[in-house]
């Protein structure tokens, strides 16, 4: 936001009248500034991450927070309260805190404040202990009832309380009751006697408390530091503030009721009248007809509407005279204009979303729908403020509604000077100030400590604090990358063999898990990472889907269409198992919709009573269940299947010749890839490309458990065309032209890795050759094993699972998670990432990253001298990691204003996202239960280059300098040849000290999480030289999980 | 021996659910803090304990051939001078068996999905609270003998209800709703406490079979005049069309749909829901009394279910869908008593009840659901606008359209109709006092003047 | 008649001025707050007893123990059915609310009239018609007024209303003394005296000095002076053996009407404490309308909605007063967010409010039913009306507990648990609310019994006059002190 939106709006003088209708330009530029403001989320069924304050991102973080918060009222960061838990499980070290607030506080530290202080030492003080704080008549309450004055403050030290009682026991002693100030003499008057020495420690400990609590407020009330609290209210504020919360509710009412039945995709069975026609006439049309009863403050809606509807409508005319007759003047417009979308942000941007973008498979709205929409809602606001005002307005225009704000605004002072004097009560306990040195200070130095007191406030505090949050962790991270690339750097001495098998799996944090697993299950085994999609931007459509779909990062328009069909023997089984399923779905959607209506209702309620078998069953016991659906299921599922990938025509399209990829633009991918990877030479025999997505049941957000490179889609597809296109000799031919041999014998294999359940399923083995069947086997073993595995450590994090159970049953129980309605937190999908690490698989195999890791290969020896490689990888890499976890960390700092709140009570409406309850704004953001264990912080850049290209890529790529220099990431990079971390500060790269020169070493992952439910510190697992555990490795009866398809 | 264990087995099945109140609102008072495991093991032993001896029961009475089994508790309080009786009798027949067993089936699997549905959810506790009120209040009335008894256990799921609905209490909408919903309760339930005195006048006391003179459900006949079952039966219906969403009440329940999805389920969708026609169906007999009564009663049931047919047809959230198609059923089987179709009503519910469970539970699934058709189908199949309803003409679509999106205008005549007179009425009356209490006093009389709506201003507390 | 085996009577009387001594001398908050606790727990023990004593004795009335007959004239003293569960009542209702008390409030409430009040409460539960009672009616009005004044508000209502009872009462009571049998001015004094119970029963439109009271007195003292329902007392001993009939019924039904345009204003209030005031005057007029339907059916609900309500409204308002001492006066305007904070009050302010409008299981439902029973009996239609105000009633009750404890959070967020001593009172009322709700036979019994008694005396004395037992007339010699039993 600009600053000219940042500054307070002052409120009307009354003497200045509306200055008349705003010109049309004025109301697009409002408009056009407030868009900029809405969320970007489109329909929740591809779902894809973003930064939740996009539209801030211009600013640095720390001061785009606080613009959020002005402007989406959320909060920046967590709440004190959690740091302080924080600090007390020591995931906050007060050493980080001191180094953090020195360098914040830089030349102004040591400043002293209240002649016996520096700033640094009150700020300290301030962020080591627990500030309470109340409002007065809580205070009071608390002064009478709780132990406040008897108990000094619970983080005081013994010694320090001691000191502190008998310091002031002898100060009173060694003087005579003249001179004692005032004020110690009427609290001595209350005693019977005036010898401190005399009484019991209780009473000594409670008398030092009150005197020092009425020292302190004898201080601060002399200081009277009242100065009137500017309230920061906005013009469109003080009008609701004036016309009542209630005005402000009956028009969301309305409007969330329309704007959902507008949207609606098909989930009503009657569309709205006259949709076609746009927003405002299809509203108009609804709402000027004449009804029994109607609501009291829209009678004279209807007039209005008439017009509206008789005569050529034109939203900026409307909401130009709507505003003017608000009282809204043209310095106020812009603010108002984006409060009012802002009001219901979720219903404005999804209209927006749909208006601009166009969505494959859903309604999309004509242009101009949001200004109609604005112009609708300012309406309703008039008339609503006008009933609201009626008895004081007297039924006058809304023109008096100036006087009536500028009433409202001018009485909002707030006592707070008790309040304050509690602050200081507690900080000089807690500083072992006494009360002899607080009564010598001057009113000045008073009034300089309030200030210090308020500058230093709640946000401050926090924000520091949440420095010092990610600074443990990023410190935590770089010393085990450090050690752990010098480690294998030792390693590593031998010379390169061919590796048995080599799997590449998507970038995802969730497959960091994994890929350990199977590194550690077959040591022979080489792992790495490309984005999910494999460089295979496709629009897919599978062989029982209706739609095409997109499954590529949602910044890239697809241009190829490929297809599932069924394998041309299977053609005519095919079809009469898709017969069987449209007959099946007919029937399903004449149950599921008939049972809503009159007659269908009666039918299926008569019979309803067999639904009681199913749903016993399905919440008994969930996983046997979908076995059984499973198994019957045979009966309609699709025989074999191959992808249509190749193209006969020139150019890319829909029908049917026009399907596909040409030869070069395959071999072009197939290039792409394996260089992005570093997989250039010394190729294994068989090469799995694995993609992932996640099922779940009862979950509306289930796309955004999916691929987030894939657009919320399922990566599978991308995997088995990528595999079929670099398995195509003539793609060969091309790639070796490119200077890339393919060996022979060399195959590629597509997969499908769903992440929630823990299966793997390959794609097209019929045409695996003979030759490698065997090596297919122990690859399929060794994936077997570490599923089980993954599981495992996985549900460690569910505490709904108990901790002891063995790595099968914790497969089962993954596996029943995924069939659970009941269940609302399926996974935790990328809850708890916190860095990227960027660079060979060599320097951080073995090294325990907790599923916090997104992992990205690549190999600068493959990479040319201006890093083309790098910074193509970078580009999306960067953007898409921070944008995941930034949507995390607002999700997790504030779940109700960035997030979705709790998913229990949310209710799917439009087909397009959910609102929570029966009725509320649209809820764009992730739920409470998705980001319960995260750990909001932005997230780490590891990156294995110099300086001088990282910073010349930075510099080259607006789209990652944004979120470099503004802090939205934090980035390092790294000489694997010395170890040497330098971090980015303020635009240079400095070297980073490492603080700890060791790691925790085990010989497998289970020994380092086992029973262990919490975060969990770095370690490196030593290469395992025999087979380990043997008593949890799963039977090799138990590969279901592993089909062909 | 066979009486006995009739009893035996009867006062297990009423006593469970009462414990288990007892224990968990004894639990929530002082203060102890019981884990999520023992919370949900304790409530489906006590379901199970409810439901065990039920089944028991029926099979007994399969076995014995007996048709009803009366379990007296004696009377809660009695003035025999005054013919005055407050009994507590349970009956175990052909209507309380099947809603029993139905009841303790799905609070029983609601439980289950609750347990892992409300995993760490902070008010777990209450929500576990508030779900045996609400199941001994349907056990209760489900097995009520009496009207009096029956009242206890109306109360007990009306007060459960709203305080679910209000259940996520940090935002206003529930708690706003789940008032909307008690203040509705609480004035169809001053119907019904009326229509209990007025028995007790008719016939001296509250027990069902002393209304019907002969005869076990639902074979009994009305021992009173057709005029007096008239007004018995409309105050009735009144209570049974407050507690079913019925006309001219059915706002509620869409608005309802607030809580945690399976409280909405259960508790709107399947069993409080029915409870009003469960009432009509226990006096089925008054209304064989009085053909008028049995008009009034199909001419309600046809209202509701026509304003339900369109109002669903017309919501566009799921739970709002759902909400409204349950107005609807529950519609149909209130014409179902009136046309006298007792049986048939009676599985209605039952299949209703299982089935709006089902959908409710997974309305989260729906865009899954949609997926899934639309695969199978193939593209284009989203609404189908067309039917006999296309054939209208615009004017009466559109209007009909309108009906349905203000929800049958039922809420808007209460607020607009009974609500907004009643607050003009009496904040005239307050302003009145208000300005007597000034003239007469020295000072302003309420301290609250000038710092009006303000949470923290600093009274005279104390 | 029978006499009570210790001098119960005078001693509960006694104590509370002991304990008003004691508290005025000691200057600290602490101890006089223990002090008058322990007062006051002594007084219910006493009072406890009178009734334990009472109920052994199995007659109707009762005279006290003559040991301090020097101190008090003899037969001064004496409690029948009626009084004698009243008096463990007024002293439990005294004993939560000094428990209940906080340090914060006490320079606000002083303790020491609130003991002398109780004093002067006692002593009226055990008096019968006559001067004593009229006296220490008219003094019992002091206390408030004299708090009122100590904080400087306008006591001008307050003062207006009271003396206007005090002067109606005491004419009344002349008149009735003095006025001969079959005069034409026979009615005046039933009608002076009725005028003036109902007055202190805040009967509508006399009721501002009510809501006065709440605005201006501490809370605690508007409680003590309005749940033990004097003026019903006040009906039942002056009014109720003397008025006819159709004279009482009427009476029923200004209560009837009373009670509902308190609901009314009850559930358009949007001050706590107002609102609390309009339930507490709803409810004490369904009891009034009760004790005038003159059935044994509808006297026997009154008696038993009498119990409850005093019970209940008494938890109920002392949840509301922790919750202020919290928070400061509570608006119903917003939604306050307390549930966090105070978890417990919660639960306690719900199930107080439900008791008080007499939800199944608590100890007011049977009572509240056979009320209604009695009303619709004399009144079909106006019975209705009952039925009508406690519905209402129930709308306001949850209406409060969801403003004041649901709603977004604050964020300072300190937990302000109850203290042991309020979880203490208001558990002990729980208890009993609930326990009264769940066994419900015993009491009813024996408030079915008072009724039964209380209604034969009255048809025995009007049979005694048939000359005047068809038109209205007061004729009574043998009026203060009904000895022929």
């Amino acid at each position: 936001m600009s600053d000219t939106n940042a500054q307070v709006f002052p409120l009307r003088d009354s003497a200045v009248p509306g200055t008349g209708e705003l010109s049309d330009d004025d109301v697009r530029r409002a408009v056009a500034h407030a868009v900029h403001y809405l969320p970007t989320q489109g329909p929740i069924s591809v779902f894809v991450h973003h930064n939740t304050l996009h539209s801030l991102e211009d600013l640095p973080f720390e001061e785009a927070v606080l613009q959020g918060q002005e402007i989406y009222g959320g909060e920046p960061y967590l709440s004190e309260h959690r740091y302080r838990e924080e600090l007390q499980a020591g995931r906050i070290r007060l050493d980080d805190l001191r180094q953090i607030l020195m360098d914040d506080l830089g030349d102004r530290a040591d400043d002293l404040i209240a002649s016996f202080g520096t700033r640094y030492m009150v700020r300290f003080a301030m962020l080591r202990m627990t500030l309470h704080s109340a409002t007065d008549a809580e205070l009071r309450w608390l002064l009478a009832e709780s132990e406040l004055l008897k108990l000094f403050h619970e983080e005081v030290s013994p010694q320090r309380r001691e000191q502190i009682i008998s310091h002031t026991s002898n100060w009173i002693r060694q003087r005579t009751a003249e001179e004692w100030p005032p004020v110690v003499r009427s609290l001595l008057a209350e005693y019977r006697s005036s010898d401190p020495a005399r009484w019991s420690p209780a009473e000594q400990e409670a008398f030092t408390l009150r005197l020092l609590w009425r020292v302190c407020h004898q201080g601060v009330h002399a200081a009277d530091p009242a100065q009137p609290e500017h309230q920061a209210r906005s013009y469109r504020e003080s009008v609701f503030a004036a016309a009542g919360n209630e005005a402000e509710l009956r028009v969301n009412d309305l409007l969330i009721r329309f704007c959902s039945a507008f949207l609606d995709q098909g989930l009503a069975s009657w569309t709205i009248p006259r949709r076609q026609e746009g927003f405002a006439a299809s509203f108009a049309r609804m709402f000027s007809r004449r009804v029994p009863v109607d609501h009291s403050w829209l009678r004279g809606l209807r007039k209005d509407l008439a017009r509206l509807r008789d005569e050529e409508f034109n939203p900026l005319d409307s909401i130009g005279s709507s505003l003017a007759s608000l009282g809204v003047g043209q310095a106020e417009a812009d603010r108002f204009v984006t409060q009012t979308l802002l009001s219901m942000r979720g219903w404005a941007g999804m209209i927006w979303q749909l208006e601009t973008s166009s969505l494959s498979g859903s309604r999309s709205l004509a242009e101009g729908t949001l200004l109609e929409f604005l112009a609708i809602r300012l309406l309703l606001e008039r008339h609503s403020i006008q009933h609201a005002l009626r008895r004081e307005a007297g039924g006058r225009p809304l023109s008096v509604i100036a006087d009536h704000v500028q009433r409202d605004g001018s009485s909002s002072q707030l006592h707070r000077i008790d309040q304050r004097a509690y602050t200081v009560f507690q900080i000089s306990q807690v500083c072992g100030w006494t009360f002899d040195q607080l009564l010598q200070m001057s009113q000045k130095q008073w009034r300089c400590l309030i200030e210090e007191l308020d500058e230093f406030n709640s946000v401050e505090r926090r924000r520091i604090l949440h420095l010092g949050y990610e600074r443990r962790y990023a410190h935590a991270a770089l010393d085990a990358i450090a050690v752990q690339t010098r480690r294998r750097r030792e390693l590593m001495r031998q010379p390169p063999v061919r590796s048995a098998f080599h799997a590449v799996f998507c970038i995802d944090d969730r497959e960091e898990s994994f890929r350990r697993h199977l590194e550690e299950v077959d040591p022979e085994c080489v792992t790495s990472s490309a984005a999910g999609f494999f460089a295979v931007a496709m629009n897919y459509r599978g062989a029982e889907q209706a739609h095409y779909r997109p499954l590529c990062p949602n910044v890239i328009k697809p241009q190829h269409f490929v297809r599932e069909e069924p394998l041309f023997s299977t053609i005519d089984a095919s079809e009469r198992r898709a017969g069987r399923r449209r007959t099946l779905g007919m029937l399903a959607h004449h149950v599921n919709s008939g049972s809503r209506t009159l007659v269908g209702g009666w039918i299926t309620g008569i019979l309803g009573a067999v639904h009681a078998v199913p749903m016993v069953a399905r919440i008994m016991a969930p996983l046997l269940t979908s076995q059984i659906r499973e198994s019957l299921n045979t009966w309609v599922r699709t025989p074999p299947t191959e992808l249509h990938l190749e193209r006969t025509a020139d150019e890319p399209g829909e029908s049917p010749e026009s399907l596909g990829y040409s030869l070069p633009e395959m071999a072009a991918t197939v290039v792409r890839v394996l260089q992005d990877i570093g997989l250039v030479e010394n190729l294994p025999r068989m090469i799995l490309f694995c993609g992932h997505g996640s099922s779940s049941l009862n979950n509306p957000h289930e796309s955004a458990y999916n691929c987030g490179a894939c657009s919320g889609g399922r990566g599978g597809p991308n995997a088995r065309a990528f595999a079929m296109m670099a398995n195509d000799p003539r793609v060969r031919g091309l790639v070796a032209e490119a200077g890339l041999v393919i060996p022979e014998d060399v195959h590629f294999l597509g997969g499908y890795h769903n992440t929630c359940n823990d299966r793997v399923e390959y794609y097209d083995l019929d045409r695996l050759p003979r030759s490698h069947r065997a090596l297919f086997r122990r690859i399929e073993g060794s994936i077997n094993e570490a599923r089980a595995r993954n599981a495992h450590e996985r549900v460690r994090r569910f505490e709904s699972a108990p901790v002891e159970l063995t790595p099968s049953e914790a497969l089962e129980h993954v596996e029943q998670r995924a069939e659970d309605l009941s269940q609302a937190r399926p996974e935790y999908n990328h809850a708890t990432n916190a860095l990227v690490i960027v660079g060979r698989r060599e320097w951080s195999r073995g090294l325990f990253l907790d599923r916090r890791a997104f992992l990205t290969s690549y190999d600068s020896r493959v990479d040319d001298e201006e890093s083309t490689i790098l910074s193509r990888i970078l580009a999306a890499a960067i953007p898409v990691c921070a944008g995941i976890s930034l949507e995390y960390y607002f999700s997790t700092v504030d779940s109700e204003r960035y997030g979705c709140g709790s998913k229990l009570p949310h209710n799917i409406v439009s087909l397009l996202g959910v609102m929570t309850g029966a009725s509320s704004d649209l809820r764009p953001g992730l739920s409470e239960q998705m980001v319960e264990i995260h750990e909001p912080m932005r997230i780490l850049c590891v990156i294995e280059t110099s300086p001088q290209k990282m910073l010349s890529i930075i510099e080259s790529n607006p789209g990652i300098a944004r979120l470099v220099i503004g802090r939205w990431v934090q980035l390092a990079v790294l000489d694997p040849a010395t170890s040497r971390i330098q971090i980015y500060q303020n635009g240079r790269f400095e070297t980073y000290q490492p603080e700890e020169t060791e790691l925790p070493e085990v010989s497998s992952s289970i020994d380092w999480y086992f029973k262990r439910r919490d975060h969990l510190g770095f370690a490196t697992i030593t290469e395992p030289s025999a087979m380990s555990r043997p008593h949890f490795r799963v039977a090799s009866s138990s590969t279901e999980g592993g089909e062909a398809s | 021996m066979i009486d006995l264990a009739f009893q035996t087995l009867g006062i297990v099945t009423v006593a469970s659910p009462v414990l288990l109140l007892f224990v968990l609102g004894f639990s929530a008072l002082v203060g102890f803090k019981l884990n999520e495991g023992v919370v949900a093991r304790v409530t489906q032993c006590s379901v199970l304990v409810s439901l065990v001896p039920a089944l028991s029961i029926l099979v007994l009475m399969l076995a014995v051939g007996t048709r009803y089994v009366p379990i007296e508790l004696g009377n809660w309080v009695t003035i025999p001078e005054q013919e005055f009786h407050f009994h507590l009798k349970f009956v175990f027949d052909r209507l309380s068996v099947p809603f029993l067993i139905l009841s303790c089936i799905l609070c029983g699997v609601v439980s289950v999905f609750t347990r892992r549905y409300l995993h760490r959810e902070e008010g777990y506790l209450r929500f576990f609270l508030f779900y045996a009120l609400f199941f001994a209040g349907m056990v209760i009335s489900s097995l009520a003998a009496t009207i009096e008894t029956l009242f206890v256990g109306w109360e007990m799921v009306g007060l459960s209800s709203a305080l679910l609905v209000a259940y996520f209490h940090e935002r206003e909408k529930p708690v706003r709703n789940g008032q909307r919903v008690w203040s509705i309760y609480r004035l169809s339930d001053a119907a019904f406490l009326i229509a209990a005195i007025t028995m007790h006048h008719l016939t001296g006391e509250g027990d069902f079979g002393g209304l019907m003179s002969s005869g076990v459900w639902p074979e009994g006949t009305a021992a009173v005049t057709s005029a007096q079952a008239l007004l018995v039966g409309t105050l009735l219906l009144i209570a049974a069309a407050g507690k079913s969403g019925l006309f001219p009440f059915s706002g509620w329940l869409p608005r309802a749909m607030e809580g945690p999805t399976p409280s909405s389920a259960i508790f709107y969708g399947a069993l409080s829901v029915h409870l009003g026609a469960y009432l009509l169906l226990r006096v089925s007999p008054l209304l064989e009394a009085s053909l008028v009564l049995q008009v009034l009663v199909v001419s309600l049931g046809i209202v509701s279910a026509c304003l339900g047919g369109i109002m669903s047809r017309v919501q566009s959230d799921i739970k709002g869908s759902l909400a409204c198609a349950s107005v609807t059923q529950v519609g149909i089987i209130v014409i179902e008593i009136g046309l006298g179709f007792e049986y048939l009503a009676l599985i209605h519910i039952v299949g209703h009840a299982c089935l709006r469970t089902l959908q409710l539970l997974r309305a989260p699934s729906l865009l899954r659901d949609y997926d899934s058709v639309e695969n199978a189908v193939g593209p284009g199949l989203r609404q189908d606008n067309g039917s006999l309803f296309g054939l209208c003409p615009v004017g009466i679509q559109e209007w009909c359209y309108r009906c349905g999106f203000d929800r049958g205008f039922m809420d808007l005549a209460l607020d607009e109709w009974i609500v907004r007179p009643f607050q003009a009425l009496f904040g005239g009356f307050d302003r009145l006092e208000r300005r007597v209490s000034n003239w007469l006093s020295s000072e302003p009389c309420r301290d609250v003047d000038g710092s009006e709506k303000r949470p923290d201003s600093i009274g005279r507390a104390a | 008649m029978s006499e009570l085996h210790l001098p119960w009577l005078e001693l509960s009387i006694l104590v509370p001025l002991v304990g008003a001594a004691c508290v005025a001398r000691v200057r600290q908050i602490e101890t006089s707050l223990r002090i008058a606790v322990a007062f006051c727990a002594i007084t219910l023990e006493l009072a406890c007893g009178e009734f334990v004593d009472f109920l052994t004795l199995g007659t109707f009335e009762a005279h006290d123990h003559f040991l301090f007959n020097v101190l008090f004239p003899s037969e001064v003293f004496v409690v029948d059915e009626l009084s004698a569960i009243l008096l463990p009542l007024g002293a439990l209702i005294h004993l939560v609310v000094v428990m209940s008390t906080l340090k914060t409030k006490a320079p606000r409430f002083s303790l020491t009239w609130s003991l002398i009040s109780e004093s002067l409460l006692l002593a009226m539960f055990s008096c019968r018609a006559s001067w004593t009672l009229v006296v220490l009616l008219v003094v019992s009005v002091i206390p408030p007024f004299l708090e009122i004044q100590n904080r400087k508000r306008c006591t001008r209502i307050y003062v207006l209303h009271m003396s206007l009872f005090a002067g109606l009462l005491l004419t009344g009571w002349i008149l009735l003394n003095a006025a001969p049998d079959d005069s034409p001015l026979a009615l005046l004094p039933g009608a002076l005296l009725s005028a003036a119970a109902l007055l202190r029963a805040g009967i509508v439109p006399l009721h501002l000095w009510l809501t006065d009271l709440y605005e201006k007195a501490a809370f605690g003292t508007s409680i003590l002076f309005c749940t033990p329902l004097v003026g019903a007392y006040a009906m039942m001993r002056l009014v109720l053996p003397i008025a006819p009939e159709w004279a009482l019924q009427s009476i029923a039904i200004l209560s009837i009407v009373t009670a509902l345009y308190a609901a009314g204003m009850a559930l358009v209030q949007i001050e706590a404490r107002r609102k609390f005031c309009y339930l507490c005057l709803c409810q004490s007029s369904l009891v009034l309308a009760g004790l005038e339907l003159v059935t044994p059916i509808g006297l026997t609900g009154a008696l038993c909605v009498w119990l409850s309500v005093g019970l209940s409204l008494t938890g109920f308002g002392i949840t509301l007063r922790c919750i202020e001492a919290r928070i400061g006066k509570v608006s119903l305007a917003d939604y306050h967010g307390l549930y966090r904070q105070m978890p417990t009050l919660a639960g306690f302010f719900l199930l107080t409010g439900l008791a008080s409008i007499g939800f199944p299981a608590t100890v007011g439902f049977v009572g509240m039913e056979l009320l209604i029973e009695g009303a619709v009996d004399v009144y079909p239609l106006i019975g209705t009306m009952v039925v009508l105000a406690a519905a209402m009633n129930g709308i306001v009750v949850l209406l409060a507990y969801f403003r004041i404890f649901t709603g977004c959070q604050q964020p300072t967020n300190i937990p302000m648990h109850a203290r042991p001593a309020e979880r203490v009172a208001v558990l002990l009322l729980t208890l009993l609310l609930l326990g009264g709700g769940l066994y419900p036979h015993p009491g009813v019994a024996l408030r079915y019994h008072a009724a039964r008694e209380l209604t034969l005396q009255r048809d025995r004395r009007n049979l005694s006059i048939p000359h005047t037992s068809n038109h209205p007339s007061i004729e009574d010699h043998d009026l203060p002190t009904l000895e022929h039993h």
